[in-house]
């Protein structure tokens, strides 16, 4: 969850230069492998994740398998911590993609628009930011369930003030850009311009910001497993292995490793992607983003 | 000094406004969520019974009636008794506001002394090998929950070697963990952007004009890059602040400490209405005025700012 | 408590410049126990709003006696009533215990019991659930003599009036001082609750709760200080418990009772009156309508293996609705012995050779390892075809749902809980037929219920219940899974600690 504040602070973040292209194609691929993972996780199981053996409880990793150990139903730590990957990217999937369309909409929207709906908008933004939002998520997500979809839904619900108020300052300084003015001056409406203009010079933009974003949705999603308010019981998740492996910590430490690993690694490639990003727009563009 | 007055105004509708917004919003969620009386009256209870309480709290009348009166005690900041015990909601949860205010007060102050030397130093020559070190350990560390360094730093400090208490109410060094544990989470968002923005002003034009003239590094660096970082680190740890005092959530669960997250995820176990409203509503409250203070801050401190009008 | 003294440099000047005015503990003359609990009663004080148990009965314990006790074989103890005797098949007198004072300095008398009846039978004491749900059947008390006192018996909707086990189900009425009750009213006296339990609460809150101790109780305690705190977090609590910040902890896990050695203290577990199960909710109809399939998934779990490896073979393999130790247990009923080939066979006879789903909404965190049993219940009827999803909700949740039977699926948590009374007609009259949204009923099985309570021959009574678990564990309304346990770790150097039926006699407790 400590990520949350970054999301406040994307323009400051986005300051950060000194990124090499070699890091983007680097962490592009470790999260494109991470997606494959996600995707044919069915093919790397050594054995199923949900099938439980009392007898084989709390093994040690061995390089013969189980290559993380078990965990205390007997249950495989490797293929749990392969199977973590579909629920965890899966949620930050959807909830990025909901905030990405609630935030650039409200956005461009605010930016857009005359006067009066200006300040409805923008006003909608600024009232989103001051929204304690992780509570909100709690007690969405405690009224009408765990499970997949109602915090997948929840997280792309309270995500986007802050994609929205990076785009809304974005579209305003391209608002006042040559072309978009002239294509205003010719009577190309609203709409069109929007598709034709405003949207391909928001890419860069939107990119960091989505990777960003998702890598803030997979802390959350794994602290409200842990708090318990996240996947169902039993259920493979990164947050939930590492809330059942804290009773372990002394008798069976790699309980904790596997899922720990895992989430580093994916919120380090994904942060890693969105400094890629926008360095490169960055050395495009030659200006500093604000 | 007229627009001084309308800023205020727009200001004053905006927390009405989100006041009212997170309200009903409360409201809607919690009263679909089920019956409170049922609640109230207790496993095996009697029709009759939770009827009564039905009657007593005014949950058996119609959604809007109770919608409105909600309002209108809300309006005279009646939150109404918790459900578990008797208690006035809003006194209930302000009660342990101090302890979640302290605690996020110190960790923002060792946040700061922390990671604003650390940030200056990376940002001051990125490119050097053992800044590299620190930048990807910043990086790993920025990938790190919250819980899992908590877990950590009481394995090692409470258990391991006994010397740091890891719950609430043991007195000062109660303080330690918790404070540690959210510096150590935020401290990584901060330094990165302490470093970048030194590293934009040393990048530029009148910076290396300067250097080339004989002026020496460290003076210029603080007179020159470190004022601009500090602006930008400024709306950071505002928001670091609003985070802090709704999202502490789980270092406050791990640590048992008795501060705002805990009441909440409490008062949410029970599905007790009132103090989740008195809880949200403060929160809320809190994160508006920290925000109004810091957009004061940065006009003040802003010259461009400072000119344009809201 | 802990040592601080070690604490490295570093540590102590960070911790300088937070000069936050509160002290290091110092090592006291006074002996303080701490006990960490998994949470404090909602009601705080007020022990007519706490259902029997847990969360309330690790604190009420140290602050308030009942009349009577019952203890882990199911016999009533003397309390504060010394003897009882049946006076008609409706009314009761008690003798009560001589010079006992409540820790406001009252004395206990006739009075005070007759006041704290008057409270259970009023209006609105019958809107508690000691008052609704524990006794509806007290009708009244008279004051006989200063120590004596008379209680009348009433017929209720699912009871007749006569009672023989009124003794042990007093167990469960809480006795508070009447004046500060009366003085105060229910809110405040919450926060400042006063008994004649060993020891008398300084501050409590939702957070914390002190307690001193009161010497002049009847139950005089070893040590001079208690607090109580809440640590929701079975690995929190035992962090706790290795460091030495607490002295006590309730509702460990077996799993951890390696690490409570390793740091050199103690586990004691003490098997609990409490069956853990999944109820079917059987009058809502769908395939756990057929009694053949309820049998199947009772006999598809190997709960025998739950017991040895998740319980650390202190739980054992549940035979039916009551544990050994309670009166009316029937050790004849075998109840249904791990045997997958059968359960099978049992749902292909009722036409799921295919495989049935079954949808859960259970609670966890309430027993020892509650998760992991759960999660290998559904592991074990998946290897018969049966696939189990759980929803996991708060009790909170689970009350509403539990009191209107209004369950979207087909089963739900339950725990089978013979406590306090220790006496297998609790969960038999709660459970069978419940009279507001029943989830089980069976009409003949319920008039027997009802006939054990008016049954003064204690022989008699006895063959009833023992009639009742076998009838009632051929219908299989749960899948009965474990035996519960109650697992309690101490701390390096904390003697004297015992627990009857749920109750901790912190009177006895200290620590070096």
């Amino acid at each position: 969850m400590k990520k949350v504040p970054t999301l406040f602070t994307r323009r400051d973040v986005m300051r950060k230069t000194s990124t090499s292209p070699l890091i983007l194609k680097i962490s592009a691929a470790t999260l494109a492998f991470l997606f494959l993972v996600a995707i044919f996780q069915n093919f790397l199981y050594t054995v199923d994740p949900a099938f439980s053996d009392l007898d084989k409880r709390l093994l040690g990793p061995s390089i013969g398998g189980p290559w993380l150990g078990t965990d205390p139903l007997g249950q495989d730590v490797f293929s749990r911590v392969i199977a973590g990957f579909r629920w965890s990217l899966g949620i930050g999937t959807i909830g990025t993609l909901i905030g990405v369309f609630i935030g650039l909409t409200l956005g461009i929207g605010a930016a857009w628009s005359r006067k009066r709906m200006r300040v409805v908008l923008s006003r909608i933004i600024d009232i989103g930011i001051s929204f304690p939002y992780l509570i909100i998520a709690v007690t969405i997500v405690t009224v009408v369930g765990r499970g997949f979809w109602p915090l997948a839904l929840t997280l792309g619900l309270v995500c986007w003030p802050t994609i929205a108020r990076v785009v809304y300052a974005e579209t305003l300084t391209l608002r006042e850009r040559e072309f978009v003015t002239a294509a205003r001056l010719f009577g190309i409406g609203s709409f069109t311009s929007i598709f034709t203009h405003i949207l391909p010079a928001l890419r860069p933009t939107i990119q960091v910001v989505t990777a960003f974003t998702f890598a803030d949705l997979l802390i959350a999603e794994s602290g409200l497993s842990f708090l318990g308010l996240g996947a169902p019981l039993g259920t493979p998740t990164w947050g939930n292995m590492l809330n059942d492996s804290r009773t372990y910590m002394a008798e069976a430490p790699w309980m904790m490793l596997g899922p720990v690993i895992a989430i580093i690694v994916t919120i380090f490639a994904a942060n890693l992607l969105g400094e890629g990003l926008n360095a490169r727009e960055k050395a495009k563009s030659g200006r500093v983003s604000q | 000094m007229k627009s001084r007055l309308k800023a205020v105004r727009s200001r004053l509708i905006q927390l009405i406004v989100l006041l009212g917004t997170i309200s009903t919003t409360l409201f809607l969620l919690l009263r679909i969520s089920g019956d409170p009386a049922v609640l109230i009256a207790g496993e095996g209870a009697s029709p009759e019974t939770i009827d009564a309480i039905r009657a007593d709290y005014g949950f058996d009348r119609s959604l809007i009636v109770q919608y409105l009166i909600f309002i209108w005690d809300i309006i005279r900041l009646d939150f109404g008794v918790s459900l578990v015990n008797a208690q006035p909601a809003l006194g209930f949860v302000l009660d342990y506001l101090p302890s979640t205010l302290t605690l996020t007060f110190l960790a923002i102050f060792f946040n700061t002394i922390l990671a604003i030397p650390a940030g200056v130093w990376l940002g001051a020559k990125p490119g050097q090998r053992r800044r590299r070190v620190l930048s990807t350990i910043v990086s790993v560390a920025q990938g790190t929950p919250a819980y899992v360094i908590a877990l950590l730093l009481i394995q090692i400090f409470a258990v391991w070697f006994t010397v740091l208490p890891s719950i609430a109410g043991t007195g000062t060094w109660a303080w330690v963990l918790p404070t540690a544990t959210l510096t150590f989470a935020l401290s990584p968002n901060l330094i990165r952007v302490v470093a970048a923005s030194i590293e934009e002003t040393t990048a530029q034009d009148y910076f290396r004009t300067a250097k080339a003239n004989g002026a020496s590094p460290s003076v210029l660096l603080m007179k020159h890059s470190l004022p601009n970082a500090l602006l930008s680190t400024t709306s950071l740890l505002g928001a670091q602040f609003a985070f802090l005092l709704s999202g502490a959530l789980i270092t406050e669960f791990i640590f048992a400490w008795p501060g705002l997250g805990l009441i909440l995820v409490q008062s949410i176990t029970n599905l007790d209405f009132p103090t989740i409203q008195a809880t949200v509503f403060v929160v809320a409250y809190l994160v508006f005025f920290v925000n109004l203070i810091l957009d004061q801050i940065f006009r003040f401190a802003d010259p461009r700012l400072r000119k344009s009008q809201v | 408590m802990h040592k601080n003294k070690f604490l490295s440099l570093t540590v102590s000047f960070a911790l300088a410049a937070l000069a936050l005015g509160g002290t290091t503990p110092a090592i006291a003359a006074t002996k303080t126990v701490t006990i960490a609990v998994p949470g404090l009663p909602p009601s705080q004080g007020n022990p007519f709003r706490e259902g029997p148990g847990t969360p309330g009965i690790n604190t009420y314990a140290a602050i308030f006696d009942a009349l009577t006790f019952v203890d882990t074989r199911g016999t009533v103890q003397p309390r504060l009533a010394l003897s009882w005797k049946n006076t008609s098949p409706t009314t009761w007198e008690f003798t009560l215990r001589k010079g006992v004072k409540f820790s406001n300095g009252e004395p206990f008398n006739a009075d005070s019991v007759v006041a704290n009846i008057e409270y259970l039978t009023s209006a609105d004491g019958r809107r508690t659930v000691i008052g609704g749900t524990e006794l509806p059947g007290v009708a009244s008390a008279k004051k006989i003599s200063d120590l004596v006192v008379e209680i009348t018996t009433q017929a209720t909707a699912t009871s007749l009036a006569a009672d023989a086990i009124l003794p042990a189900k007093l167990s469960a009425l809480y006795i508070v001082e009447p004046k500060a009750w009366k003085e105060a009213g229910a809110t405040v006296f919450a926060e400042k609750p006063i008994g004649t339990g060993p020891f008398k609460v300084d501050s409590l809150t939702t957070t914390r709760i002190e307690l001193s101790a009161f010497k002049t109780s009847w139950r005089k305690p070893k040590s001079d200080k208690l607090v109580i705190i809440p640590l929701a977090d079975a690995a929190a609590r035992l962090q706790a418990l290795q460091s030495g910040q607490v002295n006590l902890v309730t509702s460990l896990n077996p799993d951890q009772i390696s690490a409570v050695r390793l740091a050199k203290g103690t586990a004691v577990s003490i098997a609990a009156p409490q069956v853990m199960s999944l109820a079917f909710n059987v009058v809502k109809g769908g395939p756990v309508a057929d009694v053949r399939v309820r049998q199947a998934l009772n006999y598809a779990v190997n709960k025998t293996s739950i017991a040895n490896r998740l319980l650390d073979g202190r739980g054992k393999a549940a035979t039916q609705g009551v544990t050994p130790t309670v009166n009316g247990y029937n050790d004849k009923v075998v109840g249904y012995p791990f045997n997958p080939a059968k359960a099978r066979q049992l749902l292909a006879a009722a036409g799921y050779a295919n495989g049935l789903t079954i949808n859960a909404d259970i609670t966890v965190g309430s027993f020892p390892s509650d998760n992991l049993i759960y999660q290998s219940v559904k592991s074990d009827l998946a290897k018969v075809g049966v696939t189990l999803n759980y929803t996991t909700i708060t009790f909170a949740q689970w009350l509403p749902q539990y009191n209107a039977n209004s369950w979207r699926g087909e089963a739900f948590g339950l725990s089978w809980n013979s406590a306090p009374r220790a006496d297998a007609s609790r969960p038999y009259e709660i459970f069978v037929c419940k009279p507001v949204g029943p989830f089980y009923c069976d009409a003949a099985q319920s008039a027997l219920v009802k006939s054990a309570q008016t049954e003064f021959d204690t022989k008699k009574r006895l063959a009833i219940l023992k009639d009742v678990a076998v009838k009632v564990t051929a219908s299989a309304p749960a899948l009965y899974i474990i035996e519960q346990i109650d697992l309690f770790g101490l701390g390096k150097g904390t003697t004297g600690f015992s627990v009857t039926n749920r109750s901790i006699a912190y009177e006895n407790i200290t620590v070096k």
